[in-house]
């Protein structure tokens, strides 16, 4: 087994360089320049490994930042300014946020409260209770971690209920802690890292601004429907059952108030900034606010806020533990994308790709929702993403069409892995506990993966559009 | 103890703020439009938290990138190109590249060859080997890379010593190679970029050429009065020590070997990418190189090349132990400078600096030393000399002096600033090691500073032709 996979490693690994040289060398027989060759090259390059992971992501990663300037497509300034993009910082404040959440734990008391008011009856409630926790939770913090922290307490739940109904209600709690997660992720901007790596594209790309709003204008409405028929499905064979006791967690804590208090509050700014009528940032007349600008106000509020134990509400060795690979991962995308831009190849696609304008919008969006929503489950969502957008991106400028109309639906798919264990993390932490098996997995995830696909198509035809002309 | 310490910290949180509000204050009374005086107000902050820590210096460096959009100095794209910069990405990959020597334990060997060359002494001879070697070195040779090369192995040899003999050694050693590399950097005008912009900014104004060998016959007496006086004043306090313990090392292990040649090719990348010849750049006719893309190419080959026994050079997860929180330091100081640029606050200092042209010619040079190496403290020194010498060039011109009376001692000023972690790449990196607190470098840096500025105001003074 571990030779095989060994060897799985090996193949991978070759099949990299021999994938880019293949293309390099068929674009260059195809008469392009021989920057938007090696664009090509190494795109295939980081994409056969960001599949495949025979060397780890972020150490992929890295690859643009130093091939890019030594084969002369952009020079060692221009890859760096990858790295310093506006998004990037919004990330990197949306995780640190998120660990002063999970340092307090303020996370576990909001998830409690929300299972209890809505599931103490148990059965089929007490589902949607814990869906519910999921779902709100990972708008905020990341999908891993709101499925870590509501696991322990759907076990014990499990574990009060009888052998026979364990039996019948095991499957659809554990499968509505993982689809929970990963359907709330995409509700905002900081949700799960391919959002911000959608913005950070679409911005850099077509040069206009993205906000919290704009963004939730289109996502909320795909989480909103998905939720409730997710619940439906999954718990479709549940009947009633009796009520269970939820732990209790005493009264508030001084740290915990803290933390709700500047989380509430950066959420408004977030979502307030730019509209309505201006939002706040037009009221104070602070046009160079960004979303980042919000995130890192609130760390630095975190850092000094006493957390009532003579500490604070962030640390810096908390705060450290963000991961900082998936921000080289950003950074690497946002550099391809700015490779396909310079070197001319995103025209070489345009031109290719000219039948694609003439493609009806809604057949199109579909291939890409379900292509995208099937493909991510057996792939990494962030590198999906980071190889996706700045292809998509290409493609939409050059034929003449908006690229939000190509990227929002693909996007929004790629965090939707239900079928299979390695699809994401919490998927694969689900599987962990033994409670559910691959097949209960693919089995009631395939019909959620169609359900989405479908949804994510509906949604971005009637609101992109409109999203458009404003 | 403990209380008393709680209550500087307290004392310290608050002084920040209130430190920025007096000097925003102040020179809004003076008469400064408001980016500029806010510009001011918050390198103040960062400065007096970063200096004495109320904050770990990683969370203060997230107050420019936070406070510059909201008084509408820069806005948030603006900000974030800080944290784009070459320098974070050299950072990045050359603390990965420690990782990985560390990791494979060959910078032990790069060590014990260092300190045979040295003399395979102990205590003040040692930081003289190294300091020697690193001043050497960074005349050619870019300070930073200089300092990454030298690194791992000074690391290797402290962590050889007991507890005891590491107190004492380690705040001398680590700091003669920022000093060293910053001192050699000034004798010639090829391998820092204060320098380098100097020179080009006065061939761009005044269509004269500062050839090497000028500039080497001002600069070089500087570095040879400043090396053993930093020596002594940095080793001032170390006794006779008996000569390093040297660890005997089994056979070399087929990944060690691999990773020194690897390390090996590193650094000749670095060292010859530009020159002689215009370097390996040239040879392989591409213009866009750098020595993070050096820096990071190595790094990617570790990630592949095998250690020998089933796994690769350098793996993720040692890789990701480099001090993350220090790249946003690196942004932070670049965009500090970007704010001081945007602001018109540079622009204020550089006509205060050089405000009258009619005072006698040792005034002009010596206020220019003097300011250009205490400001750079607060802010790095590339942008400083970048918004610097422009300046000076177009008043020199206006006053009918060669520019290069005002450019040179702030080029060189700009180099001697020794004492924060942000000013060079190289102090940022020593401070990463964790060994050497920011107030400990002010303290060690500030004499050498002192007596830098003084002499590159002298020689500047005395060897200029006229």
């Amino acid at each position: 087994m571990s030779d095989d996979k060994t060897l799985g490693k090996i193949c991978a690994l070759w099949a990299g360089p021999v994938a880019a040289a293949a293309m390099g060398l068929t674009l260059s027989l195809a008469g392009l320049a021989a920057p938007a060759c090696w664009t090509a090259a190494v795109t295939t390059l980081c994409a056969v490994w960001w599949i495949f992971e025979p060397v780890p992501i972020p150490a992929t990663s890295i690859i643009p930042f130093a091939l890019f300037p030594l084969l002369g497509v952009l020079d060692h300034k221009q890859v760096a300014r990858g790295y310093g993009d506006s998004t990037i910082l919004l990330f990197m404040g949306g995780f640190m946020i998120a660990q002063a959440v999970e340092k307090s734990g303020t996370h576990r008391r909001l998830a409690l409260g929300m299972v209890k008011a809505v599931g103490g009856k148990g059965g089929r409630r007490l589902v949607l209770g814990f869906m519910l926790a999921a779902v709100v939770l990972s708008m905020w913090i990341s999908n891993t971690t709101t499925t870590l922290m509501l696991l322990p307490v759907a076990l014990a739940v499990l574990e009060q209920t009888d052998d026979q109904q364990r039996k019948v209600l095991s499957v659809p709690l554990m499968l509505s802690l993982c689809f929970g997660a990963s359907i709330g992720g995409i509700g905002t901007p900081i949700g799960t890292p391919p959002n911000i790596i959608f913005i950070g594209t679409y911005t850099k790309v077509v040069g206009k601004g993205f906000s919290f709003l704009q963004w939730m204008k289109i996502a909320i409405p795909v989480m909103v429907i998905m939720t409730p028929i997710t619940w439906l499905w999954l718990t479709r064979k549940l009947g009633k059952a009796r009520a269970v006791v939820i732990p209790d967690l005493g009264p508030w804590r001084f740290e915990e108030v803290g933390v709700m208090i500047v989380f509430v509050l950066t959420a408004l700014a977030w979502i307030f900034r730019a509209d309505p009528f201006g939002g706040w940032s037009g009221l104070i007349h602070a046009s160079g606010v960004g979303d980042s600008t919000v995130a890192l106000t609130a760390v630095v509020v975190m850092f000094l806020w006493p957390n009532g134990r003579s500490g604070r509400l962030l640390d810096w060795k908390k705060a450290s533990e963000i991961p900082w690979g998936v921000l080289l991962l950003f950074g690497g995308s946002l550099t391809i994308a700015d490779a396909f831009e310079t070197s001319g190849l995103s025209r070489a696609i345009g031109s290719s790709l000219t039948g694609l304008s003439t493609w009806p919008m809604l057949a199109m969006m579909t291939t890409l929702a379900v292509s995208a929503g099937f493909l991510t489950n057996i792939m990494n969502n962030t590198a999906m993403a980071a190889l996706l957008m700045p292809l998509l991106a290409a493609a939409g400028k050059s034929t003449g069409l908006d690229p939000i109309l190509l990227m929002m639906p693909t996007v929004l798919s790629v965090s939707f892995a239900f079928m299979l264990p390695i699809g994401t993390p919490p998927n694969a932490i689900v599987y962990g506990t033994g409670h559910v098996s691959i097949r209960d997995m693919a089995r009631e995830g395939f019909m959620i993966n169609l359900v989405g696909a479908a949804v994510v198509t509906i949604i971005c035809y009637l609101l992109l559009p409109v999203f458009i002309k404003v | 103890m403990a209380e008393k310490k709680t209550a500087n910290k307290l004392a310290a949180m608050f002084a920040g703020p209130v430190a920025a509000v007096v000097m925003g204050l102040a020179l809004a009374a003076a008469g400064l439009k408001s980016p500029a005086c806010w510009t001011a107000a918050v390198t103040t902050w960062c400065m007096v938290w970063w200096i004495f820590e109320p904050l770990p210096v990683e969370a203060t460096s997230i107050l420019p990138f936070a406070i510059f959009p909201i008084v509408g100095v820069l806005d948030s794209r603006q900000v974030a190109a800080g944290y784009g910069h070459e320098m974070v990405l050299l950072f990045v990959g050359g603390f990965m590249i420690s990782q990985g020597l560390g990791k494979s334990g060959a910078h032990k060997r790069l060590a014990i060859g260092m300190v045979h060359l040295v003399g395979g002494l102990g205590g003040r001879r040692l930081v003289l080997g190294f300091m020697l070697a690193a001043v050497l070195l960074s005349m050619w040779v870019s300070t930073t890379a200089t300092t990454l090369m030298f690194l791992p192995m000074m690391l290797a040899v402290l962590e050889q010593m007991d507890e005891k003999e590491r107190k004492v050694v380690a705040v001398p050693l680590l700091l003669s190679l920022v000093l060293g590399v910053n001192i050699g950097a000034m004798g010639t005008c090829v391998s820092t970029p204060p320098n380098i912009i100097c020179v080009g900014v006065y061939k761009d104004v005044t269509g004269n050429v500062m050839s090497l060998a000028r500039w080497m016959k001002v600069a070089l007496p500087i570095v040879i009065l400043l090396v053993p006086f930093t020596w002594l004043w940095l080793t001032r306090k170390m006794g006779r020590s008996q000569p390093v313990k040297l660890p005997v090392l089994g056979p070399w292990r087929t990944e060690e070997r691999r990773i020194i040649v690897v390390f090996l090719i590193t650094v000749a990348g670095w060292i010859f990418l530009e020159g002689p010849f215009g370097g390996w750049q040239r040879l392989l006719g591409v213009k866009g190189i750098g020595n993070s893309t050096v820096a990071l190419l190595s790094v990617m080959i570790m990630f592949l090349c095998p250690n020998g026994h089933g796994s690769r050079l350098l793996d993720w997860k040692t890789a990701s132990n480099i001090p993350w929180g220090l790249l946003l330091m690196v942004g932070g100081s670049m965009t500090i400078g970007a704010a001081f640029d945007n602001s018109g606050l540079s622009k204020v200092i550089g006509d205060k600096l050089v405000g009258s042209g009619n005072l006698p010619l040792f005034a002009i040079v010596a206020m220019v030393a003097a300011g250009a190496g205490v400001l750079t403290n607060t802010m790095n020194h590339t942008a400083m000399a970048a918004l610097l010498m422009p300046l000076l060039a177009a008043t020199g011109k206006s006053t009918g002096i060669d520019p290069i009376f005002f450019m040179m001692p702030a080029a060189i000023g700009i180099d001697t600033a020794f004492t924060t972690p942000i000013s060079t790449m190289s102090n940022l990196i020593i401070y990463g090691t964790g060994y050497v607190p920011v107030r400990t470098m002010i303290r060690e840096g500030c004499i050498p500073n002192l007596v830098g500025i003084i002499l590159v105001a002298l020689m500047c003074y005395l060897l200029l032709p006229r």
